[in-house]
């Protein structure tokens, strides 16, 4: 019985294929205000994708290409409110005129933040959420979760539970979801934002069985490499417009220097971890004595990445780092053992979502917040320091994610803080604010701080890594 | 037929399990009396240490042996301690009665609660907002988690702060839990109307529901402790 369910499924996936060459997607002059901001975030936006067809949207952060996105699958307007004028059609209805959930039976979206994109709280329910919702019988749903789970490399994740897993391990998770959806048109807004590189992998061949057997895709990214012979388009997009178009072979052959006065990441794969492991020393640095990973060392001075599977254990260790986490792990600062408590005064940590960091009411007064004899001159060369000193009187939560990360950055100099930790700074960050995230990073390295990078970025450990400790599962 | 996909909980149906915390809350509630508070306490610690929540079990059966060997041996001695002991014990059921609402929350996952609550004809306004509320606040605990850990490290809160300024650690805490859970809350719900919550369709689910003998004997425990009430 299961077997003929399978079959079924499979009939499912080839059926979107009939309408190859129709037109699937459709905007015509499109202008998006939202509510809280003046500016609009998109202009006269013109798109058009056919059914079958793998387009990618690219461009700096804030340029519009996740309002396409959610305009495609009705958010906008129905869950952001925003001014719409134009057309916008999507195999021939118009999003904004349905139920989000009507739209949802044939567009799937995966979302960015693998943190809020679950409702269940087990992977393999969460990828029958949809047809559940559907109402899917539930024995065939069930066939289908379990293929769909194998195929898409999650399903050893199956007996965990949503909340431990890492946040790349979630978003493949929500990938596998959007596939046991079985849509026509799938959309995906940073994909890779917390991808491991054999996860990108893995997303590349999904990606490419999917528009294989008939799918549409559009897909919103900044890290482009993967996407190489994938995509039939790219467009460009700039302040809410379409800046340029490319075929496919066009895109791809951008030369070096152009692509990089356009900001756009890099077009070709990394090549593979250049930087060597920091050569250990007892008495400079920080050493974390780990009783998985052995030996972890963090020389002064220098950005130290930490990089290792999705799920290995990367933030766990950060936690150690910085005392927020019990462990038989021993960490020493220059020879010298650290408490767990003195962790939690020396080491900055600066996690994935920052906005859940900063306490005060302005910027100013997050740097002395509960502390006392600080010099207003300090206050003042750390926000110059990090050029954020115009924004000194702004609350700390109506300002951007980049400038959030400084903020928090800021507060940790005027402590003289001396480990600075930081878990994926780069995910959803475009060309021009990886190479400020790196600048940073080189600057407070020079000045003989300890900085801990981890993140899977191979372009932003290039840029600024002198050093690199992997971490790997042990094998026994 | 065998699926290899198998989820939900394990020994009791989340109808029985529903249907146990309703009673026994009710039977805490209404009667109050000690018989019945002793035995409802030891069965919450055995379901919570079946939920593998064995420091919220150490944690309500200590809190409760406290209480009475304060109320038994020191309270009585000093003067004015009549007063605090009877608020103290006017409180235990109370506490009793939401550590089974806890014990629900912890071992009841959403997709379970919506299947239910279907297969009882449960109409859907009542439900959703339920499962709703279900997943927000695991994701309310989430963020409380991570912005606690961020006031460790900027030095916010220590015990002495958290005596000195209770308020203001307070303070520290909700606002940017506050600004956190309206993003939190504003995606989840977007993600989830895009796969279908709400939808006109009546769902169904995938989460094993079915009585066994784990159902049969809660039914008979919660049956024991209605006539322990009785006497």
């Amino acid at each position: 019985m299961a077997e003929g369910m399978e079959e079924g499924m499979e009939a499912g996936m080839e059926e979107t294929g009939h309408m190859a060459g129709a037109r699937a997607i459709a905007l015509d002059k499109v202008t998006v205000r939202y509510a809280a901001r003046g500016e609009p975030s998109l202009r006269d936006f013109s798109f058009e994708v056919s059914e079958g067809e793998c387009v990618l949207l690219t461009g700096g952060s804030g340029c519009g290409k996740s309002t396409v996105i959610r305009l495609l699958n009705g958010l906008v307007p129905h869950v952001y409110e925003a001014e719409v004028s134009g057309s916008v059609s999507v195999l021939g209805h118009t999003p904004a005129e349905r139920p989000l959930q009507e739209t949802g039976r044939t567009v799937s979206t995966v979302f960015q933040n693998p943190r809020t994109q679950f409702f269940c709280t087990e992977p393999l329910s969460e990828m029958a959420f949809g047809g559940e919702n559907a109402g899917a019988d539930p024995a065939g749903l069930r066939a289908r979760v379990a293929r769909v789970a194998d195929r898409v490399g999650v399903a050893h994740l199956a007996q965990h539970s949503m909340f431990t897993l890492s946040g790349g391990e979630k978003q493949r998770v929500a990938l596998a979801s959007a596939v046991c959806d079985q849509p026509r048109i799938y959309l995906l807004d940073e994909p890779t934002a917390n991808l491991d590189d054999e996860a990108v992998q893995e997303l590349r061949s999904t990606l490419t069985r999917l528009r294989d057997s008939g799918a549409t895709l559009v897909i919103a990214e900044h890290r482009l490499h993967y996407l190489r012979g994938l995509v039939d388009r790219v467009v460009r997009m700039d302040a809410g417009r379409t800046a340029q178009t490319y075929s496919s072979a066009d895109f791809w052959n951008i030369p070096g220097q152009t692509r990089r006065t356009l900001g756009l990441r890099s077009l070709h794969p990394p090549a593979t971890a250049k930087s060597p492991k920091p050569a250990a020393d007892e008495h400079s640095g920080l050493v974390c004595d780990h009783p998985r990973f052995g030996e972890l060392p963090f020389p002064r001075g220098m950005v130290t990445a930490l990089v290792g599977r999705n799920g290995v254990g990367k933030t766990h260790t950060a936690r150690i780092l910085s005392g927020l986490e019990k462990s038989p792990a021993r960490v020493t600062l220059d020879g010298r053992p650290l408490t767990r408590r003195q962790r939690t005064r020396r080491a900055f940590l600066a996690a994935q979502d920052v906005n859940r960091q900063l306490f005060g009411p302005s910027v100013r007064e997050e740097l002395t917040l509960g502390r006392q004899g600080i010099a207003p001159s300090a206050v003042d060369a750390a926000l110059r320091r990090l050029d954020i000193d115009q924004l000194a009187d702004r609350h700390p939560l109506s300002l951007s994610g980049g400038q959030q990360q400084r903020v928090a950055i800021a507060s940790a100099l005027v402590e003289g803080r001396e480990i600075y930790i930081f878990d994926e700074p780069s995910s959803g960050l475009d060309y021009r604010a990886m190479q400020s995230v790196s600048g940073v990073l080189t600057e407070l390295a020079a000045s003989g701080k300890i900085l801990i990078l981890i993140t899977h970025d191979h372009e932003l450990a290039d840029a600024c890594a002198h050093a690199l400790v992997s971490l790997s599962a042990p094998s026994a | 037929m065998h699926s290899p996909v198998s989820h939900g909980q394990g020994w009791v149906d989340v109808r029985t399990r529903l249907l146990a915390v309703i009673v026994v809350d009710l039977l805490l509630l209404s009667s109050g009396t000690r018989f019945v508070q002793v035995p409802a306490l030891l069965v919450l610690a055995v379901l919570l240490v079946l939920e593998r929540a064995v420091r919220g079990a150490a944690w309500i059966v200590g809190a409760w042996a406290v209480v009475m060997a304060l109320s038994r041996w020191v309270l009585p001695q000093v003067p004015g301690g009549v007063v605090i002991m009877t608020a103290l014990l006017y409180t235990v059921p109370y506490v009793i009665a939401a550590g089974y609402g806890y014990y629900f929350v912890r071992s009841t996952t959403p997709s379970e609660l919506t299947g239910g609550l279907n297969r009882m004809r449960v109409p859907r306004f009542v439900i959703i907002p339920l499962a709703v509320m279900l997943r927000f606040s695991a994701t309310v605990r989430e963020d409380a988690a991570a912005i606690t850990d961020a006031m460790r490290l900027r030095g916010l809160v220590s015990p002495a702060a958290v005596i000195r300024h209770p308020l203001r650690t307070v303070e520290y805490l909700v606002v940017p839990l506050l600004a956190a859970s309206v993003r939190s809350g504003e995606d989840l719900a977007a993600s989830a109307m895009c796969r279908g919550l709400g939808a006109q369709v009546r769902p169904t689910t995938t989460a094993r529901l079915g009585f066994g003998y784990g159902d049969a004997l809660l039914g008979l425990v919660v049956l024991a402790l209605a006539s322990t009430a009785a006497i």
